[in-house]
């Protein structure tokens, strides 16, 4: 028999009787009145069922009409079931574990597994899906953009030295490249193979570099970064909304501030991803890899000196670093072709000819 | 169990919080990994348990505040509104218009979202055994939410105190407990002298402010105009902590603001025939508990959120004196269902759920 003392009340009523719970050894309970010791409730234990067990928080006994009796002791359990979570909450190496183990998961999460659940789901976006979404940002844009200053000459122009390059790399031809007056000088590529080129780009590039920056465009539509990245936002979203939500004042910001960090990353890999793609089909065309290199340098509004620091807060590659690769991918194709002259000398007629 | 001060038949009882820094962030890390790991599945197991935790351990004249939503409502309330969000993204992917019409939509849904939610957080919440209620409904959220805050902006702002205030009682005024309402007797005045004077406080922070990064200022553009690196970063590097001195100071306004208006807010908060209130926050406690938890937030990066929010109940608590009728001792709960957790968890998932003052 074990005495427990507590309170009684009734299901619905704000009134609540000081009660002590005698609890006989076969599973019998009987509830009585501490100040003139009526009984208030005789039941079975196994009628009943137990409150949810919390730290430092009493454990009600729920009798099956929700009738409750709250004892004053934090430590009293009616069953020896259910006491799990509350025994994880309060275990100091669980709690360690999950200190360690939560912003390791969300680095992971957002760092890792979206970009590559991003980059494995990419493909199985239908490309009419795609089509929809960039003929309908292009609609978007257009209400913000100007039509292009340039004549129809020098556009056919651009087009057929675009058209020439793609022929002699061997690419399929699934763009669509359109021009616009836009600000400062840019171009960017939506996920239906729409390539918007800005007036200001063209005017400073000279017409081998604007096929260079074409293909840097072309490898984000042929590498699917588009639905990439609405894969990746849609995915971080929605782990914002479900996993951290409740989240409020500073706690958000530090929070935001790390998924656009990650984000950040994310459009990093893509843009150096495009450039490989550039100076692989500039190669194949038997132009240039440099050419990418002089079409970043020819874009004005960078410093030298890009610490390593800010490139956490930028979307593109350290310039210097892009313009660095683009030489190494031309030094490459140098000695491709000087070997292919030691090994075979009908191909210098073929190299001459590009 | 604290002892009931019995004067006459009201009883004055503090509000008496007993949560642990440590047991409240034990609990909100396990519950966090937990969700993680299940993909945010177990998010609604971890929402209510936090909640239990913490109301738990919130007792008013001994006797404990309790959270009851269950769990499963939650999740499928989230379910649905991810639903929702989804089908909005793929329409708004195949259909160009319903980029604007969506927000627009919204826009009509919101009011409805806002009561929703505020229905479920009252019906939810138990003291000793009878459930609180609301009975604010879509007109009312309508304007309050939408119409008056656009008329405050078209006014240059100068109808927005009274905006906060019409809110304000929106939230808490239309509220029953046991069958007995609950009133919001607020006075608009008093929430213009306090919008005037954290104002008039916004313009002292930003000339001293200016006075105090003046000099290190004159001396970065200086240095840089010889193109000495050296003394450039110093200067710089002496700017640094004032800006942080700085960002610290306008918690200072926060802190007026929000201590003025919780005190008012909850001094004239009554409900009818049951209990009244009365809050003693004071500027410079609430300024000391905000600046010691941004500090924490900043150290830990973020990872010491539960114990910050732990801290804060603790300091309003402690301010909080609640005086209670002997009435009190038999209500009976009027409540029956706890409504839906769509519009509680739709507006959380398009970030539109809001914090009470």
């Amino acid at each position: 028999m074990k005495r427990i003392s507590g309170v009684y009340s009734m299901a619905g009523r704000s009134e609540v009787r000081q009660a002590t719970a005698l609890v006989s050894d076969v599973g019998d309970i009987r509830v009585l009145a501490h100040d003139n010791n009526l009984e208030l409730r005789h039941a079975k234990l196994s009628d009943c069922h137990q409150g949810d067990i919390l730290p430092g928080l009493p454990v009600d006994l729920i009798f099956a009409d929700d009738d409750r009796f709250i004892p004053d002791d934090v430590n009293i359990r009616w069953s020896p079931k259910g006491g799990f979570l509350a025994w994880l909450e309060d275990h100091i190496i669980a709690v360690i574990f999950a200190a360690i183990l939560v912003p390791l998961c969300f680095w992971g999460l957002l760092v890792e597994a979206v970009p590559r659940a991003a980059q494995v789901s990419a493909p199985y976006i239908p490309q009419t899906i795609l089509d929809q979404l960039g003929q309908s940002s292009l609609k978007t844009m257009d209400y913000f953009l100007k039509p292009s200053k340039l004549s129809d000459d020098e556009q056919a122009q651009i087009q057929s030295n675009w058209k020439f390059a793609q022929a002699a790399a061997g690419l399929e031809d699934n763009y669509h490249v359109l021009f616009r007056k836009g600000g400062s000088p840019n171009a960017f590529a939506l996920p239906d193979g729409t390539i918007v080129v800005f007036d200001s780009l063209v005017k400073i590039l000279t017409a081998d570099e604007l096929v260079a920056v074409l293909f840097h465009e072309a490898g984000h539509v042929d590498l699917r970064h588009g639905a990439q990245i609405i894969v990746q936002a849609s995915a971080t979203s929605i782990i914002y909304g479900l996993l951290i939500g409740d989240l409020e004042g500073l706690s958000e910001i530090v929070l935001s501030t790390g998924i656009s960090l990650s984000q950040n990353a994310f459009t990093r890999v893509m843009e150096t991803d495009a450039d490989r793609f550039a100076h692989e089909y500039l190669r194949k065309a038997g132009m240039s890899p440099s050419l990418l290199g002089d079409a970043l340098e020819a874009i004005p509004g960078a410093t030298r000196e890009v610490t390593s620091w800010q490139e956490y807060l930028s979307t593109h590659p350290n310039r210097y670093e892009r313009i660095a690769e683009a030489e190494k991918a031309d030094a490459e194709r140098k000695e491709n072709e000087l070997e292919k002259i030691d090994l075979n000398k009908t191909d210098i007629i073929n190299i001459k000819n590009h | 169990m604290t002892q009931p001060n019995d004067m006459g038949h009201v009883r004055s009882a503090p509000i008496n919080f007993s949560a642990s820094t440590w047991g409240y962030t034990k609990l909100w890390l396990i519950n966090v990994l937990l969700t993680i790991l299940t993909l945010g599945l177990y998010g609604p197991w971890a929402k209510v348990r936090n909640n239990q935790y913490l109301y738990g351990h919130t007792s008013i004249d001994g006797h404990r505040l309790a959270y009851i939503a269950q769990p499963l409502q939650i999740l499928i309330g989230r379910l649905l509104a991810l639903g929702v969000l989804l089908i909005y993204w793929g329409a708004s992917a195949f259909w160009m218009p319903m980029v604007f019409i969506g927000p627009l939509l919204f826009l009509l849904v919101f009011p409805w979202l806002i009561v929703q939610g505020i229905r479920f957080t009252y019906r939810n919440t138990v003291y000793r055994n009878v459930r609180f209620d609301f009975h604010g409904n879509y007109l009312g959220a309508f304007l309050n939410f939408i119409v008056f805050p656009i008329l405050g902006l078209f006014t240059f702002y100068l109808l927005m105190p009274w905006v906060i205030k019409k809110i304000h009682q929106f939230m808490f005024g239309n509220s029953t407990y046991g069958g007995h309402n609950i009133s919001l007797d607020t006075s608009t005045g008093e929430y213009y002298k306090a919008t005037i004077i954290a104002i008039g406080l916004t313009f002292l922070l930003v000339i001293i402010g200016g006075i105090i990064i003046a000099t290190p200022w004159a001396g970065y553009t200086a240095a840089m105009a010889v193109d000495n690196k050296m003394a450039a970063y110093a200067a710089l590097g002496t700017m640094l902590p004032l800006f942080i001195v700085l960002f610290f100071a306008s918690f200072l306004i926060q802190a007026f603001f929000i201590a003025t208006t919780r005190n008012h807010i909850v001094n004239n908060l009554e409900a009818e025939g049951l209990a009244k209130c009365t809050s003693e926050i004071t500027v410079a406690g609430y300024l000391k508990m905000m600046i010691i938890n941004g500090l924490l937030i900043m150290l830990t990066l973020g990872l010491a959120y539960p114990a910050t929010k732990v801290r804060k109940l603790r300091y309003i608590s402690s301010k909080t004196t609640v005086h209670l009728q002997p009435t009190i001792d038999h209500v009976a709960n009027t409540v029956e269902n706890n409504g839906g957790a769509f519009g509680e968890e739709a507006a959380g998932m398009f970030d539109s759920d809001f914090s009470i003052v």
